[in-house]
């Protein structure tokens, strides 16, 4: 509607272009009809002179015999005849003397006629045609007519203006018309280009275009200013994508801005806790030598003091063990070693681990296995070191005197262990987050309480290296929680049971070598397996390490790598030459735990790399090997 | 007989200065015979005037007359006028007509004597006697316009015959006479005729 309001105004293209059909054509009426009627008027005049002139002429001819014969009578008949002219107002004939021989005066008019004769011609006065004619007869001027004449020139110029100005206006109402019908072959498409740009203006819907099919100017403008249209679409939309996308970064480099805050301030309280947790045990590790220096011959003194400097050292072990785990994992070098494993058997050895120390905060502890073997495909060190993480995550969320149940089913072919407590629960929240690396429950917790937040996230770690999900529900604070996992099942059975190691150390004995300047442990590491039957050699050098295995030809050599005069590389080396150092299990022990010294150890012939502090466990369980890596051998 | 042979030179324009005085003259006399006559004009003067009115009035009939291509030797030839029983009058004539021409022909004026062959183009016979005038005519059968000024010149067979009418000289016109010569006479002569004659009126 705005539109065509905008039209009907008089900046309009449809109103100028009207407006400038009928100025043309009022201009060159104008013109023409001015100059129609200049020539018409000089026409005019001419023609009544002309006609004013013959009818003198006709006069002086048929007065003339009248004049000749002195007839004033039939001169003044002849002039009677002028009645039949109504426009001629007077006439008279003047003799040759001058004197007015006869007169004609139109009826009802008083004329005064001029008394004597002029020269001959025509004079235009007041509205009045006079002409002066001579009358000649036989070639002899014999007088003079003179004939006066109504002179309508305004008449005839008002009635010829009336007409050329009625012919004027019917040609500007044609004209008006005509371009108004012409007209829309310009401004119908312009309309459409106004109307189309004003919406686009007001929708910004750049998927307009002008209809029509227009040829000449026109069509070249539609078709321009749509292929402008196109084109200022096509950039308004690359403009918004581009918007977009940057809009998309900038909330990307938030997050992973957000993220590295997130984990800064988690590698400062990581490092508070790390400190914290390593001194923690140093504590009663210090108040237990404390005892056995000065209690040294209190055998049960001594043994309780011994109990808590153990337990201590293997918390701290433990953890230093997953911190490194933990670090493989994520710089993608921890290998699991694959293999057939029975369930009872990681939950033994996971059991092992952390029994102690579920009894230390005085937590009942629930086991509920089902009756058939299970088997599973996986690392048999890396299971139990889930279950212990579980259960030793349970324990210390627990307040003392809880419940801690681990339980186990089979669901298809999933096998689904639960560890679950009575501890201090989870928010809903935090349930996904506590497998997140550093990431404690509460920082509102007792220091005492807090842990490193490395077990969870191990925890996960490996239950995906095998294959399977960890999940963790609680209904709340203070009522517990429950951490799920599901490992898949090996189907087919073994066809050998695996004998458990207790079974190899009560049937079978070896030769076991051990060289370690650290004499206290080789010592006591000595004992134990003294204890336990085997045969054992303990030297402090490496030297003597290796002449002690030349004599004793030892199934097992334990050797430390930082020897004295000998590195435990060219001991190893040594023993491989050997008659019986192929056959010999080397087993080096180091307080270095990274992959290259691993690496090192392995090229220098070892077969098993152990990180110090070794617990006894660890030996028990080489020599408890020792069948396979001979198969592997052989 | 006096002669009166005046050829006019073609030179002579219609409206050289002489020839106007002439005519104004004419006029101014005319004028005063019309104004004067009746009370005052002496016998003598008046009958001077008729006379020159009449001299005019003869020259201005040849005007309006057309005369046979066999009246004519040839395209040169002069038109004659013959005046019988006034001298006055042929002498009068022969003014009026010095200088002037007819269609191209020049003027000549004989004084004929009753008797006399009169082999002219017009032929004016003075006098008011119709008897007379009547005798005159029928001996002068040669000439093609007769004109009288008798009381029945007509009757007597003459083509023009002038009246004194309201004091003014005036003529009657007879076209069967006309025809009978030969001689064919305009139209607009008649409309200032005091009479045209036709037939046996």
């Amino acid at each position: 509607m705005q539109s065509r309001q905008h039209l009907n105004d008089g900046g309009s293209v449809r109103s100028k272009l009207i407006k400038m059909a009928v100025f043309t054509t009022l201009a060159a009426l104008l013109s023409a009809s001015i100059a129609m009627l200049l020539l018409d008027l000089r026409t005019f005049q001419r023609y009544w002179v002309d006609d004013l002139t013959t009818q003198a002429d006709i006069m002086a001819s048929v007065t003339a015999p009248a004049l000749a014969f002195n007839d004033a009578t039939t001169a003044g008949q002849q002039l009677a005849v002028l009645r039949a002219r109504p426009q001629i107002l007077a006439g008279a004939v003047y003799a040759n003397t001058g004197a007015r021989f006869a007169t004609y005066s139109k009826a009802g008019l008083e004329q005064s006629l001029p008394p004597r004769p002029q020269p001959a011609g025509y004079r235009i006065e007041n509205g009045e045609l006079e002409v002066w004619h001579n009358v000649v007869e036989n070639g002899e001027r014999v007088g003079t007519v003179f004939l006066r004449s109504r002179y309508g020139l305004v008449e005839r110029l008002l009635n010829y203006g009336a007409i050329l100005g009625g012919v004027m206006l019917g040609a500007l109402v044609i004209a008006a018309l005509v371009a108004s019908r012409l007209q829309a072959a310009i401004t119908r498409p312009l309309e459409a280009v106004t109307n189309v740009a004003r919406q686009v203006m007001q929708q910004r819907d750049f998927t307009l275009r002008v209809p029509g099919n227009n040829s000449g100017e026109i069509g070249v403008l539609v078709e321009a200013f749509n292929d402008m249209l196109a084109e200022i679409g096509r950039r308004a939309e690359a403009l918004q994508t581009a918007n977009r996308t940057l809009e998309h970064e900038m909330d990307v480099r938030e997050k992973a801005e957000n993220a590295l805050i997130v984990a800064d301030r988690r590698k400062d309280e990581f490092l508070a806790t790390l400190a914290h947790e390593l001194r923690n045990p140093l504590a009663p590790i210090r108040t237990g030598l404390d005892i056995l220096r000065i209690r040294s011959g209190d055998a049960q003194a001594t043994q309780r003091a011994t109990d808590i400097m153990e337990r201590q050292l293997r918390q701290m072990v433990r953890l230093v063990d997953d911190l490194l785990d933990v670090s493989r994992i994520n710089t993608g070098k921890f290998a699991i070693k694959m293999g057939r494993v029975e369930l009872k058997a990681v939950v033994n050895d996971a059991l092992e681990v952390v029994r102690s120390y579920i009894e230390l905060h005085g937590h009942e502890l629930a086991i509920d296995l089902p009756d058939r073997p299970v088997f599973l495909h996986g690392d048999a060190t890396r299971l139990a070191q889930i279950l212990s993480n579980l259960l030793n995550n349970a324990a210390k969320y627990t307040n003392r005197g809880g419940k801690v149940t681990l339980g186990a089913r089979v669901e298809d072919k999933t096998l689904v262990l639960e560890v679950s407590d009575t501890g201090i629960g989870l928010d809903p929240s935090m349930l996904d987050s506590v497998f997140e690396m550093f990431v404690q429950v509460d920082s509102t917790l007792e220091r005492t309480n807090a842990g490193l937040g490395v077990g969870l996230s191990l925890a996960r770690k490996l239950v995906e290296l095998h294959g399977g999900t960890i999940a963790a529900s609680s209904e709340g604070l203070g009522r517990g929680s429950r951490f799920t996992v599901r490992l898949p099942i090996v189907v087919d059975p073994e066809p050998l049971s695996k004998p458990t190691p207790a079974a190899f150390i009560s049937t079978e004995t070896y030769r076991i070598l051990l060289a370690d300047d650290n004499v206290d442990f080789v010592n006591s590491i000595g004992a134990l397996l003294t204890a336990m039957g085997h045969s054992v050699v303990i030297t402090h050098n490496g030297p003597d390490a290796l002449a002690a295995a030349a004599r004793f030809c030892p199934d097992y050599a334990f050797l430390d790598i930082g020897l004295p005069q000998m590195s435990g590389y060219d001991l190893a080396r040594g023993i491989r030459k050997l008659s019986c150092g192929p056959m010999t299990v080397l087993i080096a022990v180091t307080g270095w735990g990274q992959d290259k010294d691993r690496q090192l150890a392995f090229e220098a012939g070892f077969d098993h790399h152990m990180v110090k502090p070794v617990r006894f466990e660890q030996i028990e369980e080489i020599l408890g090997n020792r069948s396979i890596i001979k198969k592997l051998r052989t | 007989m006096i002669r009166h042979r005046l050829t006019r030179t073609p030179q002579l324009s219609p409206s050289s200065p002489r020839r106007r005085r002439v005519a104004g003259r004419l006029a101014g006399c005319l004028l005063a015979l019309a104004a004067l006559a009746p009370a005052h004009a002496e016998a003598g003067s008046s009958q001077a005037l008729e006379r020159q009115v009449k001299a005019a009035f003869l020259y201005k009939f040849l005007g309006y007359a057309d005369f046979p291509a066999s009246a004519f030797a040839d395209s040169a030839a002069p038109v004659t006028i013959g005046v019988i029983g006034s001298d006055e009058m042929a002498a009068e004539l022969g003014r009026v007509v010095a200088g002037r021409q007819v269609r191209g022909r020049p003027i000549v004026v004989r004084t004929l004597r009753e008797g006399e062959p009169a082999q002219v183009h017009l032929l004016f016979v003075a006098g008011s006697d119709s008897v007379r005038a009547a005798r005159i005519l029928r001996s002068a059968s040669a000439a093609l316009l007769p004109v009288t000024e008798c009381e029945l010149g007509l009757q007597s067979g003459s083509v023009i015959n002038f009246r004194i009418i309201e004091e003014r000289v005036r003529f009657d016109v007879s076209l069967d006479s006309a025809e009978r010569n030969n001689v064919k006479l305009s139209s607009r002569l008649l409309t200032v005729a005091n009479r045209v004659i036709k037939g046996n009126s």
